[in-house]
């Protein structure tokens, strides 16, 4: 009896301890796939060798299926048969988390939430691949990776060259997220191109040009009373040219007679000539007529209003010519005008007492130019 | 019934009545080549076009005409296209020699339209410079009533044809001044008539030399600095300018008082020099503000000097 | 005639089929260790035997022994478990009845006094039943497709008509599926009621073994596999792609099982397999005028402003003849997109020095521009695949231009797999008053597409 009860009292604990360990079998971990990833290069032109103009770099978003604990790695590994091409020197890479790319999708898994975490300090390095081994960029001192968050990385190289396999078309590349044992990869493609340039050229002409505008072709000069106050109504013309300086020139039309000048076509027909003086100073009560005056598109030289189209007396105005003959210059510029500038032309109108009630219409042709 | 009427006729009358209204549109235009110079032969043919394009928001239409140019009011550099009168008697235009791929051009906004034009020389034509420009202006349909000027916009190339290798060149001086006598700033505007007397456009190009008292060079300044063309058989009147703050240039020369203007040009493109033209002119700058301004100074010193000589010999 | 204890029909109580003890059930306690043991006393009689040698042995030898002998029948039992041939039901020899865990997963039927599972039992026409619940197993399901790559034709029946007519690659894009599939159960006339579970392997289980969970569709380790993972055919042929987050490039295998009430869960039906895709993409790059739809060029890629198209300073905008055409086909997931950069960030003369600029803007209304608009884009059209959209930038019309930048900008976006995606490009240009005559301006832009898998 003795001998059964310390037999129990062995045994009976023994059995439990060994049973309750028994119960504790570990599985390996799974390893699962990644739930979204793209490799943003920034060149995709096969047979790069990295340096200078050929340089590679790469943008790598991630987003794991599975959590993956701090301090782990991630890499990025190449095709069995392309090695020495993906790695062309062996080294230390630049590394950088970044939050967000052009090659984002964006609200979904392929838009990068954040940059890459870190434990301690982001480093990263290519490897060349040899028998057996592939070319591989390794990422490491990774922080925690949460699935479900898109982190995104870019390397480029430094003492390691990054470049491109020789080959154009598909290359099947592997990234794996790994830390311990847990671990999640996505084998993918990527497409490399015999050419991934356009190259746009372009010859701007050694022709000379002048543009020329006016604001507005109808200019409303309301209601004019003989013998009473001169009426006025304006425009903008604006100029710009590469030839050696611009000119305006301009004539009317008037009666198609006499002079140019505000004509009434319906009976009884009635004629406001510009007038036989070079300016006319309305505010004379016995002038009356039809003229206009520029404003200096620059306050400064180069561009001169000619001195009958000044402005700078209020109520006196130059009078114009009918035909092409009887053009005035009344804008000019020497030298180029690279952004168009603006002069404010300013017609005045006065009818003389002897004029009839109607509607005075007058069409005035502003001529621009280039010097020859 | 009948007062419906009543009250509905006076609505219609204002309503048909007709207000002035204005339709109003920028206009714009811009041209490339701004004008051209063709060597050409003989019975010899050329094709080029021209660019042109509207840079504003509305479509804007153009009648083409083909006419032999002039200068605006003697002024070296421009262009008028002539009356087709004028057109017809002048020696010098090749208006008929020209044709053109369009008589009316639609320019719509913000896009470039090429005229294509062909220039055939008549077999028979002399040696020397015809002239030629394929002028654009705008048409309107205008729909407005009221007391309104209504603008058209215009533009050209002119188009310069040398024909032939035996052409002769020739110009004179007419007249070379300051538009002043007096000044009180420097500020001087000179004025230079040229006759081209040749068979050819000139560009006249040179300088304008300026001498003080002591006969330092106060300025040099360029004549013709736009490289602006004076057309066969025309006048031209130049102006240049010279500006200059304060009286003492940075050679240290003094601009006051008397000056000589002396300007020398030459035109011909072969062996310029065997052809100059020059010519003198005098003005006098005196800053006569200045000037009263240091005598009055003077002056009142002296006069203070005397009374303080004065008062001592009282005393 | 043992008495059916326990057995309740109407509630779907699985009971658990183990390789080997299950994880979850870490608790200690031997009671809740549920095994059903078809066959075998054996090891229980054993252990009876040599709990006696025990209590008479020495202290030292006890606890060696002790330890041994609980090791030996688990082992013995893992081995038995390995067996397809046995299910061993615990523990407990009081009577019958049924007793469960607490989540109600896993019920335990005990029974007394066995009916002999001797195969002389056994005609060609009948087999006595050694079990109460083996009168409600459903038949053993078979897999009626399992597809991945199909191309023109599927052996799926119920999902979508494209599948049908086309095979996987007509909803999975270029290739097919690279990280999912489609599975269809043959039920075997088994009642509309009835519960499957599939189990997936990429070694044909010899040791990798998962569940597909009933409701994410992924694999899962046997430790999270319980009964919501167990669904009706319509439920499980519902969801077009019923099993998702697969590795690319590799052969799977799966088997289903189908359970009908408590304690009726078949063997595994038939293994069938499908191999993933590798994944897809293809990127091409022509230069042709606007009616090259179907034009093939080779590099170099170049178009010029010249001749008839040459710049002119202060004019309007010039686009160039030629157009930059793209292809682009992937069964990526998350479609592609394209990206332009460009090395001035404008046309740049070393002559002069100046650059005519690229941005963003209408080059009716800027003095100086270049750019490029979206003129053109057209793919096959699949329902269950996706479109090709130009970003707003390059989406204007008229003279309206996207930047071509020093950094990266994204003109072109598929938003799923895409079959034979073609677009095109305009170039325009328009150069300022101030831009001095020179024959030299240039650019270089460069292509990018990114399949996001």
């Amino acid at each position: 009896m003795k001998s059964l009860k310390t037999s129990f009292k062995i045994v009976v604990p023994t059995l439990l301890l060994v049973l309750s360990t028994a119960f504790f079998i570990v599985f390996s971990a799974q390893a699962g796939t990644l739930a979204a990833v793209y490799i943003f290069m920034s060149r995709l032109k096969a047979g790069l060798d990295g340096s200078g103009a050929n340089a590679v770099q790469f943008i790598l978003a991630i987003d794991t299926a599975t959590t993956i604990p701090t301090a782990g790695t991630i890499t990025i590994e190449f095709p069995d048969d392309e090695d020495t091409s993906w790695c062309r020197t062996i080294g230390a890479l630049t590394v950088a988390g970044v939050a967000g790319s052009a090659a984002d999708l964006a609200g979904g898994n392929w838009d990068i939430d954040s940059a890459l975490p870190t434990s301690g300090t982001l480093s990263a390095a290519c490897t060349q691949g040899g028998a057996g081994t592939v070319d591989t960029i390794t990422i490491s001192n990774v922080g925690a990776l949460t699935a479900g968050t898109t982190y995104g990385v870019q390397v480029a190289s430094s003492t390691g060259v990054l470049g491109t396999n020789g080959t154009t078309g598909e290359h099947e590349v592997t990234v794996t997220a790994a830390s311990g044992v847990t671990l999640d990869s996505k084998s993918f493609k990527i497409y490399l191109l015999g050419d991934d340039a356009v190259v746009i050229t372009a010859t701007v002409s050694d022709m000379p040009t002048v543009v020329c505008s006016i604001s507005s072709n109808t200019v409303n000069l309301g209601t004019l009373y003989p013998g009473g106050a001169y009426a006025t109504g304006g425009h903008t013309i604006s100029t710009s040219t590469t030839s050696s300086g611009y000119y305006w020139a301009v004539y009317g039309t008037g009666d198609s007679s006499t002079d140019a000048g505000l004509y009434k076509s319906t009976a009884t027909t009635h004629l406001i000539p510009s007038g036989a003086t070079a300016t006319l100073d309305l505010t004379n009560a016995t002038i009356y007529g039809f003229g206009l005056t520029l404003s200096d598109p620059d306050s400064t030289d180069p561009a001169t209003v000619a001195p009958n189209f000044v402005d700078t007396t209020a109520g006196t105005f130059g009078t114009i010519d009918r035909l092409y003959s009887g053009a005035k210059l009344v804008l000019s510029q020497s030298g180029t005008q690279g952004s168009a500038e603006n002069s404010t032309v300013t017609y005045g109108a006065k009818a003389g007492s002897s004029a009839p009630a109607g509607t005075y219409q007058e069409t005035v042709y502003w001529i621009c130019g280039g010097y020859y | 019934m009948k007062y419906n009427g009543i009250l509905l006729l006076p609505v219609i009358i204002l309503l048909l009545s007709v207000y002035p209204s204005y339709a109003q549109i920028a206009l714009s235009i811009g041209v490339s080549p701004t004008s051209k110079v063709i060597k050409l032969n003989p019975g010899e043919s050329y094709s080029d076009e021209i660019v042109y394009w509207n840079l504003s928001d509305e479509a804007d239409t153009y009648r083409v005409f083909i006419s032999g140019f002039e200068q605006i009011e003697n002024q070296p550099g421009t262009a008028i296209i002539l009356t087709a009168e004028e057109d017809a008697i002048t020696n010098y235009s090749a208006s008929k020699w020209v044709t053109v791929s369009k008589d009316i051009l639609e320019l719509e906004p913000n896009k470039n339209v090429k005229l294509q034009y062909t220039i055939n020389v008549p077999t028979d034509t002399t040696d020397g410079e015809f002239n030629v420009e394929i002028f654009l202006i705008s048409e309107n349909a205008y729909q407005q009533q009221g007391t309104a000027a209504f603008t058209n916009l215009a533009a050209g190339t002119p188009i310069l044809i040398q024909i032939g290798d035996d052409y002769v060149q020739n110009a004179e001086l007419l007249r070379f001044v300051a538009d002043k006598k007096v000044y009180e700033k420097i500020d001087v505007n000179f004025l230079t008539t040229i006759k081209n007397l040749g068979d050819m456009h000139i560009t006249p190009t040179g300088e304008i030399l300026i001498q003080n008292i002591f006969r330092q060079e106060v300025a040099r300044i360029p004549f013709n600095k736009n490289a602006q063309s004076l057309l066969r058989d025309t006048l031209g009147n130049y102006e240049d300018n010279w500006t200059q703050s304060g009286y003492l240039t940075p050679s240290k020369a003094i601009a006051l008082g008397p000056m000589k203007a002396k300007l020398m040009v030459t035109y011909r493109s072969f062996q310029p020099g065997f052809a100059v033209l020059a010519s003198e002119t005098t003005f006098w700058i005196i800053p006569w503000k200045i000037i009263i301004a240091i005598l009055t100074v003077l002056l009142l010193a002296i006069i203070i000097r005397i009374s303080k000589k004065k008062i001592e010999k009282r005393v | 005639m043992a008495e059916r204890v326990g057995f309740e029909p109407t509630v779907r109580k699985p009971v658990q089929r183990f390789s080997r003890p299950s994880l979850s059930t870490t608790q200690s306690s031997l009671l809740r260790h549920k095994l059903y043991h078809k066959d075998m006393l054996f090891p229980l009689l054993t252990n009876i035997f040599n709990l006696h040698i025990i209590i008479y042995m020495p202290n030292i030898l006890r606890i060696l022994f002790t330890i041994y002998i609980c090791i030996y029948p688990i082992s013995l039992l893992a081995k038995e478990l390995d067996s397809p041939n046995y299910k061993i039901v615990g523990a407990t020899t009081k009577g019958g009845g049924t007793t469960q865990t607490t989540d109600g997963d896993y019920s335990a039927l005990l029974e007394i006094g066995r009916i002999s599972n001797n195969p002389r039992n056994y005609s060609t026409s009948y087999k006595m039943f050694t079990s109460p619940e083996e009168a409600f197993l459903p038949a053993v399901p078979e897999v009626a497709c399992f597809e991945t790559t199909t191309n023109g034709s599927s052996n799926c029946t119920t999902g979508p008509t494209e599948l049908t007519t086309g095979g996987m690659v007509a909803i999975c894009g270029p290739s097919g599926c690279y990280d999912k599939a489609r599975f269809e159960i043959d039920i075997n006339d088994n009642p509309t009621d009835t519960l499957y579970a599939v189990m997936i392997s990429t070694d044909n289980f010899s040791s990798d073994i998962q569940y597909i969970d009933g409701s994410s569709f992924w694999p899962e380790s046997i430790s999270t596999h319980n009964l919501s993972d167990f669904l009706t055919k319509t439920d499980w042929e519902t969801q077009v792609f019923n099993i998702q987050g697969l590795q690319s490039a590799t052969t799977y295998y799966i088997r289903i099982f189908a359970l009908h009430g408590d304690f009726t869960q078949t063997e595994p039906g038939p293994i069938s397999s499908a191999t993933t895709s590798a994944g897809s993409v293809f990127f091409d790059i022509d230069i042709e005028d606007s009616t090259g739809i179907s034009a093939e060029t080779t590099a170099p890629y170049t178009i010029s402003f010249t001749g008839a198209y040459e710049l002119i300073g202060g004019s309007a905008s010039t686009t160039a003849e030629d157009r930059i055409w793209l292809d682009g086909s992937t069964n990526s997931e998350g479609g592609f997109a394209i990206v332009v950069r460009g090395v001035n960030g404008g046309l740049k003369s070393d002559t002069t020095g100046q650059t005519i600029v690229s941005a963003t803007a209408d080059l009716n209304t800027a003095l100086d521009g270049f750019g490029i608009q979206s003129e053109y884009i057209d793919y096959d059209t699949y329902p269950y695949l996706g479109s090709i959209t130009a970003m707003t930038d390059y989406s204007g019309t008229g003279n309206y231009v996207g930047i071509v930048g020093t950094s990266a900008t994204k003109v072109y976006e598929s938003d799923a797999p895409v079959y034979n995606g073609r677009m095109a490009l305009k170039v325009i240009a328009k150069p300022g008053m101030d831009k001095s005559a020179a024959t030299d301006y240039q650019e270089t832009i460069y292509f990018v597409l990114i399949p996001r898998f």
